[in-house]
């Protein structure tokens, strides 16, 4: 189950991925274990749950992240800008090792 | 294994859970109505979103190629159609999880294969009347730098010299991987399954 902490830690990272350049959209991340838990988390009428996964498990915070890219910005480097982004800002919220997993899951050929 | 991980199906005729609960047909409709009202369930499913970016594509062009089939013959030839419909549906699967190498070991970057597939079949828009039916990628994408092939069937236009349009759209499918990859493209294999009639050609000279 998330916590509340672990909820605003990933609330507040994906505000900043959003305001990296190149990237689309955010799609709802995580292992089918962590989809399954929120979704029995919103069945039971919790739906309000970010798109980001965060998850401290004893010295490390982990963050599984899927975003969408403009086609013109290139899916390497904004994936990498993601990462570098996120990781500083969490690191900043809570002095552990980040660790991300980030997937771009769609390429948005989209006028930006 | 995460979600981004699923692996390959072993055949066509998917299921709606293909699409996130969602049909072909269902998705077309969407377009139809403009995209509104917005359906987050579609709009917030990488798949859907793939079937339907190659979708919109497909409208553009089949309307006027299809005009074109009934002013000359008494039945339009929709098999190719359902042909790139099929390959819609494969490549919004979200397929294998391809890996973008970064210097941190804290992070693990990628792609998913669908995402892949979904940058090479709108490499077509830069080769105006081919359509890609089929696009596969061959080889373990999933391992860093392991050679892959890449596997395109595409109808052509008629009338336009086909090593031209195919030289073409293997440049733009060569430089699209470039930028949204990693992937170490040995070659690009493109088949031509079929010629279309021209909008120009209406039948007259076939």
């Amino acid at each position: 189950m998330t916590t509340p902490e672990e909820r605003a830690l990933a609330a507040g990272v994906e505000d900043v991925i959003r305001s990296v350049a190149g990237v689309s959209a955010v799609f709802r991340a995580g292992t089918t274990v962590s989809r399954l838990a929120r979704t029995a988390t919103a069945l039971v009428g919790d739906d309000s749950l970010p798109l980001v996964h965060v998850e401290l498990t004893g010295e490390d915070l982990r963050a599984e992240i899927a975003i969408g890219v403009h086609a013109t910005a290139g899916a390497v480097e904004t994936v990498t800008r993601v990462h570098e982004r996120a990781a500083d800002w969490l690191a900043q919220q809570r002095p552990v090792r980040v660790l991300t997993h980030i997937t771009v899951v769609h390429i948005d050929d989209a006028a930006q | 294994m995460t979600e981004h991980d699923t692996p390959e199906p072993p055949a066509l005729g998917l299921e709606p859970e293909d699409l996130d609960g969602h049909t072909i047909e269902e998705l077309s409709d969407y377009l139809e109505s403009g995209r509104t009202p917005a359906d987050p369930s579609i709009d917030q499913s990488p798949g859907c979103r793939i079937a339907l970016d190659a979708l919109e594509r497909l409208r553009t062009l089949t309307p006027e190629l299809l005009a074109v089939d009934t002013a000359a013959e008494p039945e339009p030839d929709e098999g190719w159609v359902q042909t790139v419909l099929a390959g819609i549906r494969l490549d919004a699967r979200a397929g294998r999880r391809i890996p973008i190498p970064h210097v941190a070991p804290e992070a693990d970057l990628g792609i998913t294969e669908g995402a892949v597939r979904g940058v090479v079949r709108a490499a077509e828009t830069a080769v105006p009347g081919i359509l890609i039916g089929r696009c596969r990628l061959d080889g373990d994408v999933a391992r860093l730098n392991d050679p892959i092939r890449v596997e395109v069937e595409v109808s052509v236009p008629y009338g336009d010299p086909i090593p031209d349009l195919v030289r073409r759209l293997r440049a733009e499918i060569a430089t699209r991987l470039a930028v949204h990859s990693a992937l170490n493209v040995l070659a690009i294999d493109i088949t031509v399954r079929d010629i279309q009639p021209h909008a120009g050609s209406r039948g007259e000279d076939r």
